[in-house]
């Protein structure tokens, strides 16, 4: 039987699929020590925890975690070196095949809030994400892109976010001269089940200040 | 076995579909461009903190393109426009596999430079533009028609491969979902949490706490979960119609009914619900502009018949 050109289209379109099933290998990435602090890890450890012991098994969260961070440090690991040869290629083409859409649902997301500081001291919220009364900039704020930048659920704010923070603070000054001072946070949301009691946003993280006086 | 591989990506049909395909992700893609634009977000997207911008990478690795840039403000528009007309060109099918690939390689700079901002449905985009960029999309519904006769036949196998990746994103989505409240010691509360992301939400949605809308997103939840883990069946279901001649109890049930319809409808709903409940921008709709390619051109054909019929 000869070679034709359909055997070359399948054989290209498979050694096309070989990256994207590596790539698409649904092993979650290593969870730290440090990760497995946040408030949201830790209440997804306490339900897998609770869970495992209804089905019988003898551990306790500290056995959990630990196993967790071993075996998903070993899977990333083996995953990395699978991936290895394909990276240049993946870079270059911005192409992946990981998909964790809401993997984690998370139960402590953040609002973004944008306060203001007048020259006479009047501290006022200029934007308050999701509120009706506080809405300054909203398509803005909403844009997925910005979102992705302040959207955070980790313990740190990606390396965008400061700089960030710096554009927010530079529109405010420019729309009102009387504004000497831009604050912008995050505010934890924590969210409860409808039997619980609701709980109130706690205080605010990665807080930036900005002062005109040092605005470029 | 190996004949049975080739023969899932042998035959041609009519560009049609694909055409429908560029032209729909075209203007999703062109709205979110604008959108950048119109938001001041192209210069702090393209550009180094040191210009003003929100990228730390562009001071540290900047990738190559950049560096044969100028700096600043210049480079950034320079990225974005080009970006833009390889759309717009897309779009209308002037070159449209030549502008996929440009747009694709120009794109990637974004997910270097501020990573935050590209999201997985640029991934998405970029993964379906490569394979656009080797397909006919080109020989129907464009402007090329004005210097050159069109072809009409083309290879079939971009759809179906187009129709692979879509499976393969929701199927590796549903099982790639680790958090508890996807599952019962969670008591199926993921889309309650999602709906009450304030950054996420399109708007207040803390009446999810009342029923009868708890017991409602526990439902959404699970049959989310269940429509990802199973997607895969759809192929199965292809397969059995594609090779009905091969008779047997299994396909002569599966084609009874087009079950793999179930599939594709709920996802259709369930992006249609996103949009209106959630702020992800243009994912439910290039999503949404990439399901023509489960009709094959006979069938689309045959629907817009019945459509203008009835």
């Amino acid at each position: 039987m000869s070679w034709s050109w359909s055997d070359t289209r399948a054989l290209l379109i498979a050694l096309v699929l070989v990256p994207n099933l590596i790539f698409g290998l649904p092993i979650p990435k290593p969870v730290t020590q440090r990760a497995l602090q946040t408030p949201q890890r830790q209440r997804e450890l306490t339900e897998w925890t609770r869970t495992l012991q209804q089905l019988g098994f003898d551990v306790t969260e500290e056995q959990v975690g630990t196993a967790t961070i071993a075996a998903t440090t070993r899977a990333a690991s083996l995953h990395r070196q699978l991936k290895a040869p394909f990276y240049p290629l993946v870079r270059t083409l911005g192409v992946n095949q990981a998909w964790p859409l809401f993997a984690a649902a998370t139960t402590t997301p953040t609002r973004l809030t944008v306060e203001v500081v007048r020259r006479d001291g009047q501290r006022v919220t200029w934007f308050r994400r999701n509120d009706p009364d506080h809405r300054w900039n909203d398509r803005f704020f909403r844009y997925r892109r910005v979102r992705g930048v302040y959207d955070v659920t980790g313990a740190r704010p990606g390396p965008a976010y400061d700089p960030f923070t710096r554009t927010v603070a530079e529109a405010a000054f420019a729309e009102d001269p009387d504004v000497v001072e831009v604050i912008v946070s995050l505010h934890p949301v924590p969210l409860t089940f409808p039997w619980e009691p609701p709980l109130p946003e706690g205080r605010a993280l990665h807080r930036r200040v900005h002062r005109r006086s040092e605005a470029r | 076995m190996w004949a049975g591989w080739r023969s899932l990506w042998e035959g041609e049909e009519a560009p049609h579909v694909l055409a429908a395909v560029r032209i729909l992700l075209g203007l999703v893609l062109l709205y979110d461009f604008l959108s950048m634009a119109s938001l001041g977000l192209v210069e702090p997207l393209f550009s180094s903190i040191q210009d003003g911008g929100w990228s730390v990478s562009l001071v540290e690795r900047p990738p190559p393109l950049f560096t044969w840039l100028p700096d600043g403000p210049v480079a950034a528009w320079t990225v974005w426009g080009t970006m833009l007309a390889c759309t717009l060109a897309f779009t209308v099918g002037l070159r449209p596999q030549v502008a996929a690939l440009v747009l694709v390689l120009l794109w990637a700079q974004l997910r270097v430079i501020t990573p935050g901002a590209d999201r997985g449905i640029d991934t998405l985009a970029r993964n379906v533009l490569l394979i656009m960029a080797c397909s006919g999309a080109g020989e129907a519904w464009s402007v090329e028609a004005w210097f050159r006769p069109l072809k009409e036949q083309v290879s079939s196998w971009p759809r179906r491969l187009i129709l692979v990746q879509l499976v393969a994103m929701y199927f590796l989505a549903g099982i790639q979902k680790n958090g508890f409240a996807w599952y019962p010691p969670g008591h199926f509360a993921a889309l309650y949490f999602v709906l009450q992301d304030p950054a996420i939400a399109r708007f207040d949605m803390s009446f999810v706490r009342d029923q009868p809308f708890f017991v409602l997103t526990q439902l959404g939840t699970a049959v989310t979960l269940l429509f990802q883990d199973s997607y895969p069946l759809v192929l199965l279901f292809r397969y059995l119609r594609w090779t009905a001649e091969r008779g047997g109890r299994l396909r002569a049930w599966a084609n009874r009914f087009p079950f793999e319809w179930v599939w594709v409808g709920t996802g259709a709903f369930f992006h249609l619900a996103l949009a209106v409940t959630t702020e992800l921008g243009i994912f439910p709709w290039a999503m949404m502009a990439l399901y023509p390619v489960w009709l094959h051109p006979r069938e689309a054909r045959a629907l817009w018949g019945r459509l203008r019929g009835a």
